[in-house]
C-alpha cells in the first residue's frame, strides 16, 4: 500500500508546484513528467533526467511498459524510418559521410522504486520485422500495476542529436529539439477506439507519423549556454542563471501529450497575445519584416478555431522561424509550440507562411487536444487539419485568392486542396483509412491531407452550414483530451443529422463514409447530351362532321418540343447529384437525382429546348474528378476561346520577337 | 548617344511601311500556331460551362481541371511555341539582314524587292554570325555559370541566411544579362560592318565590332539599359490588360487590337535599336584595323571557315 501512496502524492506535489496553472484539469493527466535536461552545444548532445509518473487508467494489469526512443529513428541506415524515408525527408537527405550527421538515445539507468529496470530493456518492433529498429522498447515489471495504481519511473539518458532532419536535430547553433526524451506509449482499455482488448500502442517512428500519446503534466528545466534564446511547449516559470555560463529555464506544461523546445542565440522575440493565450514568435533577424504575418496567422486561427470547433484551453503558443539551413525542421507542430517558415523577400501576395503557421497551429486541436491516433488513423488529424486550414486560409485571406493573388493569377487553399487530389496521375493508390506507414505505392500525403479534407468540406456542403457546425463543435466537446477515432466522429455526425428535419440523404451518412475512407474509387459524372425533336404533328384522315377530313402540318400540338438530357455516372462513387436544367426560353428547373444508377435521362415536353444543363451546380461535391464533363451546352461557348486564342497568339508573338536576332 | 537615338527614332519613323510588313509576318507565324489552337480549344472545351469560368476572371479550379484533363492535346502547343521560336529566330536573320541593307544601302527608302535583296544577300553571313555569337555566349554562360554555381554550392552549407544566396543570385543574373547584352551588341555591330563593307569576312568584322565597342563603350553601354524597354512595356501591358479584362466579347475586341497595336510598337523597338546603332555607327567609325590585324585576321578567318 506504502508504495503506492508515495509515488501518488510525489505526482501531486509534483503538480502543485505551480499552483497558478492548476486551477482547471482538462484531462486525464496520467503520464506525468519531471525532466531535467543539459544542452552540451560543443557535442550537439543531451543529458537528462526524467522521473515519469504514469497511472494504469485501464481496468486490466500492466506487467511491462513500452516508451518511445524515436532519435534512435536517426541512428543509422537500418532504422525503420530511414528505410521508410530512403534517407530523405521531404527533400532534405542525410549527410551519411558526417558522423555528426546521425541521432541516437541511450538509456543509461531505468528504476522504479529500489528496483533496476535498465538491464530488463529489450527493444522491440511492434510494426514490422526490422529487428535493427531501435525506436520502440519494452520493460517488464517484476510486480503488475493494476488499474488506478501509479508508478513512478527515474531515467537518466542520454541523447545525440542529429543534424536536422524530419523536424528534429541540430543546425549550427539552431536546436530544434523534438521527440529527444523517452516517452511512454498509450496502454489502451478494452474498447479504446473501438479495439477489442487491452494493449499497449506503441508504434516505431516512422516516416509519416509522430503522434500518439497520453495527456500529461510536464515539468521541464532546460540548462542551455547563457547567451541562448529558449522556446518550449507550455509557460516559462522562471529562469536562473548559474555559475557556469549557463542558464536554466523552468517550462511547465499541463494536459499536453509531449514536450519539445528549441535554442539558438540569434532568434529574434516579438510577442504579442489574442485574449488570453499570449503569443511568442521567435524568429531569424533576417525574418523580422514578417512577424505579423506569423502573429496575424496564428491570431485568425486561434478566432476561427474557437468559433467553429473549440476554446484553446493553452495560454501560450510559441512559433518558431527556423534558419536557411534548419528548413529541415520547418513546418512542424509540438504542443503549444510549432515550426513555421519563410524566406526573406517573399512577397506578402504568397501566402505560404500564413498558410504553414496555421496549418501547424491546427494540429494542435487534432493532434494536440483530441488526441486521435496519427499512427492509425492519420486523416483524423492531417486532413481535419488540412479542412480546417482551408477554411481559415480562404475566410481571412479570400476564397479563391487565399494563396497566391499575383498579377491577375490567383488561387485559393481549398482549390489547390482540391487540385492536389484531383491532378493525381493515380487517384486510386491509396484509400484514407490506412496505417501511415502502409503505403507501398505512395498517396500517403494525398490520403491523409488532401482527400480528407475535400471529403468533409462536401459534407459539409451536403449538410449545411448549421449541421456541419454542430457536428464540429460536438465532436471536439464530447472527444477533446480522449483519444476519438474514426467511428467516433462517424457517430457523431449520424446522431446530429438524425436531428436534423432537412436531412435528406437516407438514415443515417455511413454509405457517405463507407466510401470516403475504405475505397479508392472515383467520383465521376458527366452529361452525356442533350437531344431535342419537334412533336409529332397531325397527319392522315381525320372525322369530322359530315366526312373525313384530310389533315396536313395542323400544328395542334400542346408542346413544341420533347427535349431530354442524359446524366451518366463514369466514376463508382454515388452521390445525390443536383441537376440544374435551363431552357432556350431561360425556365430553370433544379432537378435532384440520387446518383446511383449508371445513367438518367430527363425528359421533358416543352415550347422551348433545353440549351444547357449544369450537374451540382453550386459546386458543392468538392472530390468531382473532372468538371469540365460536368456541364453542356448545345451551342459553343466561343467568346473564351476567342479569349484564350487571343492571348495565346500575342505571347507567340512575343516570344518571337524576343528571338529576334 | 542621344543623337543616335533621336536619329534612330526618325528613320523608323519614315520605315512604317517596313515596320508593317515584319509585324505582319510576325502575325502570320503566329496565326500558323493560334489557328490551330483555337480549333483544338473550340472542339475540346467549348460545349462545356465550365469554360466561362475562365471569362469574367482567372479560376485555378478551371485552369487546373482543363489543363489536367487536355494535357495530351494542350502539350503540342507548347511544343509548337518552342519551335516556332526557334524557327523565328532564323527567319529574323533573314529579316535584320532586309533592314540593315535598307538602312544603311538604300537610304532608308524601303522597297520589298531591295529589302528582299539585302535579305537574301547577307542571310548566310549573318548565320555565320549567330553561330560564332552564340558559341560565345555559350562560352560565357559556362564561364559565368560555374562559378557561381560552386558559390552557391559552398554557401549553401555555410551561410546562416538565405538574404545572401538570394543576393548573389541577384547580382549573377544582372551581369549574365550583361554579357549577353553586349554580345548582342557585338554581333549588331558586326551586322553594320558586314554590311557597310560589303564583308564576308564575318571574324574579322566581328573583331572591328569588337574594337569599335571598345572604343566607345561607355556610350555603349547605355544601351544595355535598352534591355528594360521590352520588360516595362510588358509590365505596363499586364497593367493595361488587368485594367481593361477580357470579360467581355466588347473588352475581348478590344485587347486585341490593343495587343495587336503592342506588338507592331514591340517591333517598332526593335528597328529603332538597329537604326541607332547604325546612325551611331556613322558618327562614330573611323578605320578599326591596322594593315596587320587586317592581314593576320583575314588568314586566321579562312582557317576558321575550313574548319567550319
Amino acid at each position: 500500500m506504502k508504495s503506492k501512496i508515495i509515488p501518488l502524492l510525489l505526482f501531486f506535489i509534483s503538480i502543485q508546484i505551480y499552483p497558478q496553472t492548476d486551477k482547471i484539469i482538462l484531462s486525464e493527466r496520467n503520464a506525468g513528467y519531471n525532466i531535467k535536461v543539459t544542452l552540451d552545444t560543443e557535442n550537439k548532445t543531451l543529458t537528462g533526467n526524467e522521473i515519469l509518473y504514469w497511472k494504469n487508467i485501464t481496468d486490466f494489469p500492466v506487467d511491462e511498459l513500452q516508451f518511445h526512443l524515436y532519435l534512435n529513428a536517426f541512428k543509422n541506415t537500418k532504422s525503420t524510418f530511414m528505410k521508410e524515408s530512403g534517407m530523405r525527408h521531404r527533400g532534405f537527405g542525410v549527410d551519411v559521410e558526417d558522423s555528426l550527421a546521425w541521432g541516437w538515445i541511450d538509456i543509461t539507468s531505468m528504476k522504479t522504486g529500489n528496483e533496476d529496470l535498465t538491464k530488463l530493456i529489450k527493444f522491440i518492433h511492434p510494426d514490422d520485422d526490422n529487428i535493427d529498429d531501435q525506436t520502440v522498447i519494452s520493460v517488464p515489471l517484476y510486480k503488475s500495476l493494476e488499474p488506478g495504481e501509479t508508478i513512478q519511473v527515474d531515467i537518466d539518458f542520454t541523447a545525440k542529436l542529429p543534424k536536422i532532419m524530419a523536424r528534429t536535430g541540430f543546425s549550427d547553433d539552431y536546436y530544434l529539439v523534438g521527440q529527444w526524451f523517452p516517452k511512454i506509449g498509450v496502454f489502451e482499455n478494452a474498447g479504446q477506439r473501438r479495439r477489442e482488448t487491452a494493449g499497449w500502442n506503441c508504434h516505431q517512428f516512422h516516416s509519416n507519423s509522430e503522434f500518439y500519446a497520453d495527456f500529461g503534466v510536464y515539468n521541464v528545466d532546460i540548462t542551455v549556454p547563457e547567451k541562448f534564446i529558449v522556446g518550449a511547449t507550455g509557460v516559462l516559470q522562471k529562469e536562473i542563471k548559474n555559475r557556469d555560463n549557463t542558464k536554466t529555464l523552468y517550462y511547465r506544461a499541463n494536459d499536453v501529450l509531449d514536450f519539445a523546445w528549441t535554442a539558438s542565440p540569434l532568434f529574434e522575440v516579438v510577442e504579442d497575445k489574442w485574449k488570453d493565450v499570449n503569443i511568442k514568435v521567435l524568429l531569424q533577424p533576417q525574418h523580422l519584416a514578417q512577424a505579423k504575418r506569423h502573429t496575424s496567422s496564428v491570431k485568425n486561427a486561434l478566432e476561427y478555431f474557437e468559433k467553429h470547433l473549440g476554446e484553446f484551453p493553452y495560454p501560450s503558443m510559441t512559433i518558431v522561424d527556423p534558419p536557411f539551413r534548419g528548413l529541415a525542421s520547418a513546418g512542424m507542430e509540438y504542443p503549444m509550440f510549432i515550426t513555421a517558415g519563410c524566406l526573406w523577400g517573399i512577397p506578402d501576395e504568397l501566402k505560404y507562411t500564413e498558410m504553414v503557421t496555421i496549418h501547424e497551429f491546427g494540429h494542435n486541436y487534432f493532434m494536440g487536444i483530441l488526441a486521435s491516433n496519427e499512427f492509425e488513423e492519420a486523416w483524423l488529424d492531417e486532413g481535419f487539419n488540412t479542412y480546417f486550414e482551408n477554411m481559415i486560409m480562404d475566410n481571412y485571406y479570400g476564397e479563391k485568392h487565399s494563396k497566391i493573388d499575383l498579377f491577375g493569377y490567383h488561387a485559393g487553399d481549398e482549390e489547390q486542396s482540391v487540385q492536389g487530389f484531383t491532378s493525381m496521375r493515380n487517384p486510386f493508390v491509396a484509400k484514407i483509412n490506412n496505417y501511415s506507414w502502409l503505403y507501398p505505392n505512395g498517396g500517403y500525403g494525398v490520403s491523409s491531407y488532401n482527400k480528407p479534407a475535400i471529403y468533409l468540406s462536401t459534407l459539409a456542403n451536403l449538410l449545411g452550414e448549421k449541421t456541419s457546425e454542430k457536428i464540429m463543435h460536438t465532436y471536439f466537446d464530447r472527444w477533446k483530451f480522449k483519444h476519438p477515432c474514426g467511428q467516433d466522429f462517424i457517430d457523431i455526425v449520424n446522431e446530429v443529422v438524425k436531428e436534423d428535419p432537412g436531412f435528406e440523404y437516407g438514415s443515417d451518412m455511413n454509405w457517405y463514409f463507407n466510401q470516403m475512407l475504405n475505397s479508392t474509387n472515383v467520383c465521376d459524372y458527366t452529361v452525356s447530351s442533350i437531344s431535342s425533336e419537334r412533336q409529332k404533328e397531325d397527319w392522315g384522315l381525320f372525322d369530322k362532321e359530315g366526312g373525313k377530313n384530310f389533315v396536313i402540318k395542323e400544328d395542334n400540338t400542346t408542346y413544341k418540343y420533347e427535349t431530354k438530357t442524359i446524366i451518366t455516372r463514369l466514376g463508382e462513387i454515388k452521390m445525390p447529384q443536383e441537376i440544374l436544367i435551363h431552357f432556350a426560353d431561360g425556365e430553370e428547373i433544379l432537378e435532384k437525382w440520387d446518383g446511383k444508377s449508371r445513367m438518367k435521362t430527363f425528359t421533358y415536353l416543352r415550347n422551348y429546348p433545353i440549351d444547357r444543363v449544369k450537374i451540382d451546380p453550386e459546386n458543392k461535391i468538392l472530390f468531382e474528378q473532372k468538371i469540365y464533363n460536368n456541364s453542356l451546352s448545345t451551342k459553343k461557348e466561343t467568346v473564351v476561346v476567342w479569349k484564350y486564342a487571343a492571348k495565346f497568339l500575342f505571347w507567340i508573338q512575343n516570344t518571337m520577337l524576343t528571338m529576334f536576332n | 548617344m542621344l543623337i543616335s537615338f533621336i536619329e534612330g527614332f526618325r528613320i523608323s519613323l519614315r520605315s512604317k511601311k517596313m515596320i508593317t510588313i515584319i509585324y505582319l509576318s510576325i502575325l502570320i507565324f503566329g496565326l500558323l500556331a493560334a489557328i490551330p489552337f483555337f480549333g483544338s480549344a473550340k472542339t475540346n472545351f467549348a460545349n462545356s460551362l465550365l469554360i466561362n469560368d475562365l471569362l469574367k476572371d482567372f479560376d485555378y479550379r478551371a485552369y487546373s481541371d482543363l489543363t489536367h484533363n487536355f494535357k495530351e492535346a494542350i502539350a503540342p502547343f507548347i511544343s509548337i511555341i518552342q519551335w516556332f521560336g526557334v524557327g523565328y529566330l532564323f527567319f529574323s536573320l533573314f529579316l535584320s539582314a532586309g533592314i540593315l541593307g535598307t538602312f544603311i544601302k538604300n537610304e532608308n527608302e524601303y522597297q520589298l524587292k531591295t529589302f528582299l535583296r539585302f535579305s537574301g544577300k547577307y542571310f548566310g553571313r549573318f548565320a555565320k554570325l549567330f553561330l560564332y555569337t552564340f558559341i560565345l555566349q555559350l562560352i560565357s554562360f559556362a564561364v559565368l555559370t560555374i562559378p557561381f554555381a560552386l558559390i552557391i554550392t559552398s554557401l549553401v552549407d555555410t551561410v546562416q541566411s538565405e538574404s545572401t544566396l538570394v543576393y548573389i543570385s541577384l547580382v549573377y543574373i544582372q551581369i549574365f544579362v550583361a554579357v549577353f547584352y553586349l554580345f548582342s551588341l557585338l554581333a549588331d555591330y558586326t551586322k553594320i560592318i558586314l554590311v557597310k563593307e560589303n564583308s564576308n569576312q564575318v571574324l574579322k568584322s566581328m573583331w572591328s565590332s569588337v574594337k569599335f565597342i571598345y572604343r566607345n563603350l561607355k556610350s555603349i553601354l547605355l544601351y544595355i539599359l535598352t534591355f528594360w524597354f521590352p520588360v516595362s512595356i510588358m509590365l505596363l501591358y499586364l497593367l493595361i490588360e488587368d485594367v481593361i479584362g477580357m470579360t467581355s466579347g466588347f473588352t475581348i475586341v478590344l485587347m486585341i487590337i490593343f495587343q495587336q497595336v503592342f506588338v507592331w510598337f514591340r517591333v517598332l523597338g526593335k528597328v529603332w535599336i538597329l537604326a541607332s546603332e547604325v546612325s551611331f555607327y556613322d558618327r562614330k567609325s573611323i578605320t578599326l584595323l591596322t594593315e596587320k590585324e587586317d592581314e593576320e585576321l583575314d588568314e586566321f578567318e579562312d582557317t576558321v571557315t575550313e574548319t567550319v
